[in-house]
């Protein structure tokens, strides 16, 4: 049998999936998740005693980063075995670091306080620019990788469940595709001189 | 020109502690190459020279025209399956079949086509998405031969494979490498303790101990020619029995009893007059028509045969094989006979004093023809 680099068969292509975990779904759910820990890294040291983020809404960031975690840890493991049960929330969960850059990231530079505990009596923003501009890049950046991680998701499983079908009902045979494949190889390797084949085979 | 040839090649282990010793043997392409013998004998040190795994100390290996003595195990071109399977736990069969391809960068059709087609040959295919955790020990260790089989490579090790494996999956397996051997017709390297695996893969075995080959030979040749008495003691089960005794006025004469020599044996034995000689019979080779009392200790009972255990004078125990189902008792004494035909016979074998002043062998008694 002889193989040789070309192009993926499109049978052969779907029928890799079948073997094979989606990881760059599942990479991408992690990496939203682990964008979202530094977003709550930067946002949770700009919490002082006292001061504008030190209130209720802090608590309910708080209860969110955990459901977001544990849900999104979970949805990886989900969309690495080609399941989209779960799609919908991956899309809410997605959007929803979107929505929360308008919350507690902006309050932070549009409140003015006066952090007098710090013995600075002038006024001034609760968030640095710096800061700021870190958690929507973090929040955007999760946001988009949650999604994305569930769009190909999606897709992928998707055309799994096509290929599958398809195999089931007949239309297609990986192993006649596979035959086709060999046969097609030798042929080409039959018509090669035989210079050029002794070279490719101590090349191989 | 061989696939693969061994010259003198010797291990001397940091320490000092010399495991093999002198190994030479050309191996012809496709051919199935088993080394046999004890534990300790230097078998798996070979092979993994072989492997490159361990270095050579001295000596030579060439794969394929190539010299491979100090080649990188990688670029030996060269495929090891061992006994504890190597599975990498956290990925899918196919994953752990696809590795080492991965590994190489190799193109993705040519990994899937490789491995669907590995995964035919050992009937894999409906396991590809498992983790080896929900295997068993047969099918990982088909798992570890697909692995091998996908890399095409020019020689294949296997060290003691088998072993992990119950009696009944061990024969199981055994017919399927064999066949694997006739699928693929590729060079193969094969190390077991387990004489019944050397006799039935081997085209050749090599029989090993104390680090030195004890005889190179097709499976047949080691049972009915072994080349020393460690060979014809270790080939065959139940063993061979072992009579020491002199040759006299042509009789083999022992303790126990006397053996007239026919006029083959005679002629092989003229040099050995008056000298102390072994012979050996197999048990399959004693017969019921001869004049040595054996006083049965035990039968057993195998189905197609008897094993019947007993003892000649006092202390000399002896099996014997017969061909049907035998009910002797306890102390009931039969007279037997060896087959002039396959009755062997060996020199005494040379004894030294080790460094702990035991009595050792220092080498086997060779065979007398």
């Amino acid at each position: 049998m002889i193989f040789k680099k070309s192009d993926v068969h499109p049978v052969i292509k779907d029928d890799i999936q079948r073997y094979k975990k989606n990881k760059l779904a599942s990479m991408l759910a992690i990496l939203g998740l682990v964008l979202c820990c530094a977003y709550f890294v930067v946002l949770y040291a700009q919490v002082k005693n006292g001061n504008y983020y030190y209130k209720w809404p802090i608590a309910l960031d708080v209860i969110f980063n955990l459901i977001f975690l544990l849900f999104v840890f979970l949805l990886s493991e989900q969309v690495k075995n080609y399941n989209r049960k779960l799609f919908w929330l991956q899309m809410f969960l997605g959007v929803m670091q979107i929505v929360r850059i308008f919350w507690l990231p902006l309050a932070g530079v549009t409140e003015t306080v006066y952090p007098k505990l710090v013995g600075i009596d002038y006024p001034g923003k609760v968030l640095s620019s710096g800061a700021f501009i870190c958690m929507v890049v973090f929040l955007a950046g999760s946001s988009a990788c949650v999604i994305a991680s569930g769009i190909v998701g999606f897709i992928r499983s998707l055309s799994l469940e096509k290929f599958t079908k398809k195999l089931a009902s007949g239309e297609i045979s990986v192993e006649a595709t596979l035959k086709e494949l060999d046969e097609a190889d030798e042929k080409k390797a039959s018509e090669m001189p035989a210079e050029v084949k002794a070279e490719e085979v101590t090349n191989a | 020109m061989p696939n693969v040839k061994i010259e003198h090649l010797d291990k001397i282990y940091d320490g000092g502690v010399q495991a093999v010793y002198d190994f030479n043997l050309d191996i012809e392409d496709g051919e199935f190459i088993v080394l046999v013998g004890p534990s300790g004998c230097g078998k798996s040190t070979t092979l993994r020279m072989v492997a490159g795994l361990e270095d050579i100390s001295a000596g030579k290996l060439t794969i394929d025209g190539k010299d491979c003595t100090r080649l990188p195990p990688k670029d030996r071109d060269i495929s090891m399956v061992f006994q504890n399977y190597a599975l990498y736990g956290h990925m899918t069969i196919y994953e752990n079949m696809a590795f080492s391809l991965t590994l190489r960068k190799e193109d993705k059709q040519v990994i899937h086509r490789k491995v669907m087609a590995a995964a035919e040959i050992l009937d894999l295919k409906s396991q590809l998405n498992k983790k080896p955790k929900q295997l068993s020990g047969g099918q990982r260790q088909r798992v570890a031969m697909g692995r091998a089989i996908v890399r095409n490579p020019k020689v294949f090790l296997f060290d003691e494979p088998l072993s992990n494996l119950d009696a009944k999956l061990r024969g199981s397996m055994r017919r399927e490498i064999m066949l694997l051997h006739k699928k693929l017709n590729a060079t193969m390297m094969y190390v077991t303790h387990d004489q019944t695996e050397a006799l039935t893969l081997a085209d050749r075995i090599v029989c090993m101990s104390m680090g030195r080959v004890q005889q190179i030979g097709k499976p047949i040749d080691l049972y009915e020619k072994p080349a020393n008495t460690f060979v014809a003691t270790f080939i065959g089960l139940p063993p061979m029995n072992m009579f020491e005794g002199k040759i006299e006025k042509g009789n083999f004469v022992s303790d126990l009893f006397s053996y007239p020599l026919n006029d083959a044996q005679k002629d092989a034995l003229k040099d050995y007059e008056g000298q102390p000689v072994i012979m050996g019979c197999r048990p399959e080779n004693i017969t019921r028509d001869g004049k040595v009392k054996l006083t049965v200790t035990n039968n057993e009972n195998l189905g197609m045969n008897t094993l019947v255990h007993g003892k000649i004078g006092d202390k000399k125990l002896v099996v014997a094989k017969f061909a049907e189902w035998c009910n002797y008792k306890e102390d009931d004494v039969i007279e037997i006979g060896f087959d002039p035909v396959m009755t062997h016979f060996f020199e005494l074998p040379k004894m030294t004093v080790n460094e702990k002043g035991e009595e050792v062998v220092a080498e086997y008694g060779k065979a007398i023809r």
